[in-house]
């Protein structure tokens, strides 16, 4: 026969003494006890108080976390101030919790008691929990190492560290050229520490100026608060044109005016030249009786109006194209003179004249130093224009070469006329003039 | 105004040193000095106006032969010369065009122009009068 069972709990309905009879019946009773605990365990439950003796079968709420327990070992609770924890804590055993669902237990703690369907968490390693067996925490570690009596609903402990090359982030406001987390960082840290070192060295380079700020302030204000003795300097630089300045009646100054700068004496005084060691003998460059004594040496040209040497000479020596002669040169392009602004012969070489024997002054075209006698010119100076009587040879200018002729006529008849000649003499040029003629 | 002198021809007894052997020499009348010791040796002032003046005919007037400023150009064999101050022309051209052929008056300075050539009579026209005289008779 068809065993039957209840609606609502699904109890059998086995018929009497009928196999497995007392099987049925007996898992009944335990499916009853189950249920009466449970709707007994909760209903008008007292909350749990200290220094009260309980017996067993006794239930009690803890009020600090909304759980009922049931005395299973008769004790006097601890007086106060002892917590329900506490007392159950100090004398494990004496309590079960009832349960009619999921026991929230927050935080996992050690070395407490949980029971079947407590429910905890771990928050820092990301675990949630359900106990699945009454036991005692462990004293050490975490949750994990009470792992053998939980089923963990959540674990994300054992996920790790996300790796920061595997997240990208926007860099189109920053410019990065980086497209994940770790490169951007690590390109960061590049250029933090490039911006160090350049510091470092930037620091450097500041300590080293006002290192030597202080070096040449102390110098200049040396300078400036000398009023006698003698300024010692390595050299003097003007870059500005007007900065240098030698102020005083007797000093050199260097004068800038709106269109040229020169080196000029203050007023009417003058430039001095004196060898080391004050020799009594110096050269002077100045407006008013001026003199320069020893050698100017110029390796450049000297450009001026002019160069004037009294009591003195040019010496020139060392040409370029030849260091065994001395040249002047003068500008072709125009005609140019060596002149004598004076009346009477020029001296050269000591002599009155211009002597082949003496020296000479050489045109550069002339192939060889002259010879005596060597003609070195020649020229048809005018003599006079002359015409000649009739029927009679005529020399006006006798010597001379006809070098033109004209014809004139008579007003009064053209068929009539008068002819002039040019008249013109040779000129050869030795060591002076010569007019010739009548070979 | 500076007269040197009237210059004549001569020829030395020796050739001066340097001197081409066909030079022409003058020297002037008065003391003899000779023409290239005296322009060589600073009587001339470089600025001045130089002439060589004579006359063309006898006690007629000095006409100016050459016009220089570099006394060196001169030989003033058979003539005056003379030397004047004052603004000339800068290039030897315009000089000769100047006051070459110009009578110079030696007392005063003064350059003027030349004479005028003189009128002279057509021969052929005195044949022809004289021609047409004859075809008129009758």
């Amino acid at each position: 026969m068809t065993t039957k069972y209840t609606k609502n709990f699904g109890l059998a309905l086995p018929d009497f003494r009928q196999g497995p009879w007392h099987d049925l019946v007996n898992k009944d009773f335990e499916t009853i006890d189950a249920l009466v605990f449970g709707a007994m365990s909760q209903a008008e439950v007292a909350p749990w108080e200290n220094s009260h003796a309980y017996s067993v079968g006794i239930t009690v709420l803890d009020a600090s976390d909304a759980t009922v327990w049931m005395c299973v070992a008769a004790h006097t609770s601890a007086a106060v101030p002892t917590t329900f924890a506490e007392d159950r804590a100090i004398r494990p055993g004496t309590w079960t919790r009832l349960l009619t669902g999921f026991a929230p237990r927050g935080e996992w703690a050690q070395s407490t008691q949980y029971f079947p369907y407590d429910l905890t968490y771990d928050s820092g390693r990301g675990i949630m929990a359900l106990c699945t067996i009454r036991h005692l925490s462990t004293a050490i570690g975490s949750i994990i190492d009470d792992k053998i009596n939980w089923a963990f609903l959540i674990d994300m402990s054992d996920i790790g560290l996300m790796t920061a090359n595997a997240v990208s982030y926007s860099n189109v406001a920053s410019s990065i050229p980086k497209t994940n987390v770790q490169e951007a960082i690590d390109f960061l840290e590049e250029q933090v520490v490039l911006l160090d070192e350049v510091n470092v060295t930037q620091g450097a380079e500041i300590d080293a100026i006002q290192t030597k700020n202080t070096t040449q302030d102390t110098r200049l204000t040396s300078l400036e608060t000398k009023t006698t003795g003698v300024i010692t300097a390595t050299h003097f630089v003007a870059t500005d044109n007007v900065s240098t300045q030698f102020g005083g009646l007797a000093t050199i100054g260097y004068y800038m005016d709106t269109v040229n700068a020169a080196v000029r004496p203050p007023g009417n005084g003058t430039i001095y030249f004196q060898s080391q060691g004050g020799a009594i003998n110096y050269g002077t460059i100045g407006n008013g009786a001026a003199s320069f004594h020893g050698a100017l040496n110029a390796a450049g040209p000297i450009k001026g109006g002019g160069l004037e040497a009294t009591g003195g000479g040019v010496y020139i020596s060392g040409w370029a194209g030849n260091p065994n002669i001395s040249v002047i040169f003068l500008n072709a392009a125009q005609s140019h003179y060596m002149y004598h602004d004076a009346n009477g012969a020029v001296s050269f070489a000591g002599v009155p004249s211009v002597h082949a024997n003496n020296g000479r002054l050489w045109g550069s075209l002339d192939a060889l130093p002259a010879a005596p006698n060597t003609v070195i010119n020649g020229r048809l100076a005018y003599a006079g224009d002359a015409a000649g009587p009739a029927n009679t040879m005529y020399e006006p200018y006798a010597g001379a070469v006809i070098t033109g002729m004209q014809y004139n006529v008579f007003p009064s008849d053209s068929r009539v006329g008068v002819a002039y000649g040019r008249y013109r003499y040779l000129q050869l040029h030795t060591t002076s003039w010569f007019t010739v003629g009548y070979a | 105004m500076i007269n040197h002198g009237k210059w004549v021809f001569y020829q030395p007894k020796v050739l001066p040193k340097n001197a081409p052997a066909n030079a022409l020499f003058a020297k002037r009348e008065s003391d003899n000095v000779d023409w290239y010791d005296y322009v060589n040796s600073g009587k001339f002032n470089p600025y001045t106006l130089k002439l060589t003046v004579a006359a063309r005919e006898k006690d007629g007037p000095l006409i100016i032969s050459a016009p220089t400023k570099d006394a060196t150009m001169l030989f003033p064999a058979n003539h005056l010369v003379v030397e004047l101050n004052g603004d000339y022309p800068s290039s030897q051209t315009e000089r000769i065009d100047k006051f070459a052929g110009r009578v110079f008056n030696l007392k005063t300075g003064k350059i003027s122009e030349p004479p005028r050539l003189p009128e002279v009579e057509s021969v052929l026209d005195k044949i022809l009068a004289r021609l047409n005289k004859l075809e008129q008779r009758k």
